[in-house]
């Protein structure tokens, strides 16, 4: 496999007249932690759902794990855990039903991998309460969780590390690598906030700081779009 | 992916669906709306039976009653409300909330970026609406039949008014006490059989609309007016176009002899409508944004 886990060639989409994502290219190395930044509006969200299928480009192409996102969307979502805008769960469930039902679409894993994931993001002495009892953080963390079981190798968020609770499970760029240890992940969350909130989230991967790691950015259309 | 794995994909998330219905609360409302009307027809015709209710009208119908009321009829009145206003209306509230109630919340978005088919998804809802109508529709028959046979007798030759289930022309008849019961269970697996194109129909404007309360009002409203529109004597030219002309396909079920020709060709009818909601609603749902 080449070093690019994450790769996009002018992808654009509009809305109308308005152009949301202007003609952006990009890729994420291999092991590596990114941020993709921009002002509201600048269409950060509309690339990541671009790059996960829910929004259909006008044009562009999108390649992960080197393969052609479009023509084998199956095969790399199995392989991908995802978070966008506020993490949303079914609030009748609890939180193991919920990421049990949810990697089982992704090829099922062992109960023992998903207790593991709660056990991470400290939920797991509430992993048989309803979603519907969480507060705001614990939906966060457990909006983490998901993007973990089954063995998922590359990781898109966003907004799911915005305020996630207490300080013992605010997610860090070193956080983010324990937890993704042993195994060969690739992070692309989304929304600057997230590294805005302290100084463990400024502080970048293998105490680089994080202006050397987010290279990414979104032009878009947003006056004054790429400030960032 | 192969049939098979798509079919086994299907099956789980129905159950999924499935499993997600059953553990709301609003499930229960259904149930509750169901149990209110029985009851409320039980005591209707109760106060027939007794004659609690005088006047000249209500003896003679109370004196039919009293002859020829038990589990079997009741079970079938109780139908005629049911179907034509509470289950649609539950239904279209149920696959509101499972499309464009989680489109809206964000669950569906959490599902999508899953590797599983759009096609998959919105099939599955159906199938899980139309599961929850089934178990409604059971509910109702259990119910129906227990409280009326309680409160009225089990078995016994039922009185079938034509009109209320044919339509004009169509006469008052006496049925015996086995063929009502054989009837009455033909009605309700012929209800089930509707209720799968409604549901169709409601998924179909929940993927459209994506607005909960739209996705519900709209289909109702045209529900509602189809039937109003169907009734009226000016609007012939249109009537056999209309979206609710074959659901009641049942009903023919409480002729003096059943019309299967009838029903056969409103049943295939009815099968193209629920046929092309799914086809448009998978469509409209495979190329829209989440």
């Amino acid at each position: 496999m080449s070093g690019k886990i994450i790769e996009v060639r002018n992808l654009s989409r509009s809305y109308g007249r308005n152009k949301a994502v202007d003609n952006v290219s990009f890729s994420v190395e291999e092991g590596s932690v990114h941020g993709f930044l921009g002002p509201n509006g600048a269409g950060k969200t509309t690339v990541i759902k671009m790059l996960l299928g829910l929004i259909m480009p006008d044009c562009g192409e999108v390649e992960i794990f080197g393969l052609d996102f479009f023509s084998r969307r199956n095969e790399i979502l199995k392989r991908v855990g995802a978070v966008v805008e506020a993490p949303a769960f079914f609030e009748y469930l609890t939180a193991f039903e919920n990421l049990k039902f949810l990697s089982k679409f992704s090829g099922g894993c062992a109960e023992e991998r998903i207790l593991e994931a709660l056990s991470i993001v400290g939920l797991s002495d509430v992993k048989d309460k309803c979603v519907g009892t969480f507060s705001y953080g614990m939906k966060q963390r457990l909006g983490i969780a998901q993007t973990l079981p089954p063995r998922q190798q590359a990781c898109i968020s966003g907004r799911a590390h915005e305020r996630p609770g207490p300080a013992r499970h605010r997610w860090s760029p070193q956080a983010h690598k324990k937890t993704f240890s042993g195994e060969r992940r690739h992070s692309l969350p989304l929304e600057p906030s997230a590294w805005r909130g302290g100084a463990g989230l400024r502080q970048g991967v293998n105490n680089r700081p994080w202006k050397d790691h987010l290279r990414i950015r979104c032009p878009g259309a947003a006056p004054g779009g790429g400030k960032d | 992916m192969n049939l098979l794995e798509k079919m086994r994909e299907t099956f789980a998330l129905t159950d999924f669906e499935a499993r997600k219905i059953f553990r709301q609360k609003k499930c229960l409302a259904g149930l509750a709306v169901n149990l209110l009307l029985t009851l409320l027809v039980l005591v209707g015709f109760y106060l027939r039976k007794t004659g609690a209710i005088k006047g000249h009208r209500q003896e003679f119908e109370g004196r039919l009653i009293t002859e020829f009321i038990n589990g079997t009829s009741f079970c079938i009145t109780v139908l005629l409300p049911a179907i034509y206003m509470i289950m649609p209306m539950v239904l279209a509230m149920m696959a509101a909330s499972v499309l464009a109630g989680e489109q809206g919340n964000g669950t569906l978005r959490m599902m999508s970026v899953r590797p599983i088919s759009r096609w998959n998804v919105v099939i599955s809802k159906l199938l899980a609406v139309t599961l929850y109508s089934l178990f409604l529709l059971s509910c109702l028959f259990a119910t129906s039949m227990a409280l009326g046979s309680l409160f009225f007798g089990y078995g016994g030759d039922i009185i079938v008014f034509g009109p209320a289930f044919i339509g004009k022309g169509a006469g008052i008849f006496i049925m015996d006490s086995d063929t009502a019961m054989e009837r009455a269970v033909l009605a309700y697996f012929f209800c089930a059989y509707s209720l799968l194109s409604l549901s169709a129909m409601f998924i179909m404007s929940s993927v459209i609309f994506r607005n909960a309360t739209t996705a519900a009002i709209v289909p109702l409203g045209i529900y509602y007016t189809s039937y109003i529109l169907d009734a009226l004597p000016l609007m012939e030219s249109i009537q056999r176009f209309l979206p609710t002309r074959y659901l009641m396909l049942w009903k023919y079920t409480m002729a003096q002899e059943i019309m299967w020709d009838r029903m056969l060709s409103d049943g295939i009818f009815l099968a193209i409508y629920t046929l092309l909601y799914v086809i448009i609603a998978g469509f409209v749902f495979n190329g829209s944004d989440l």
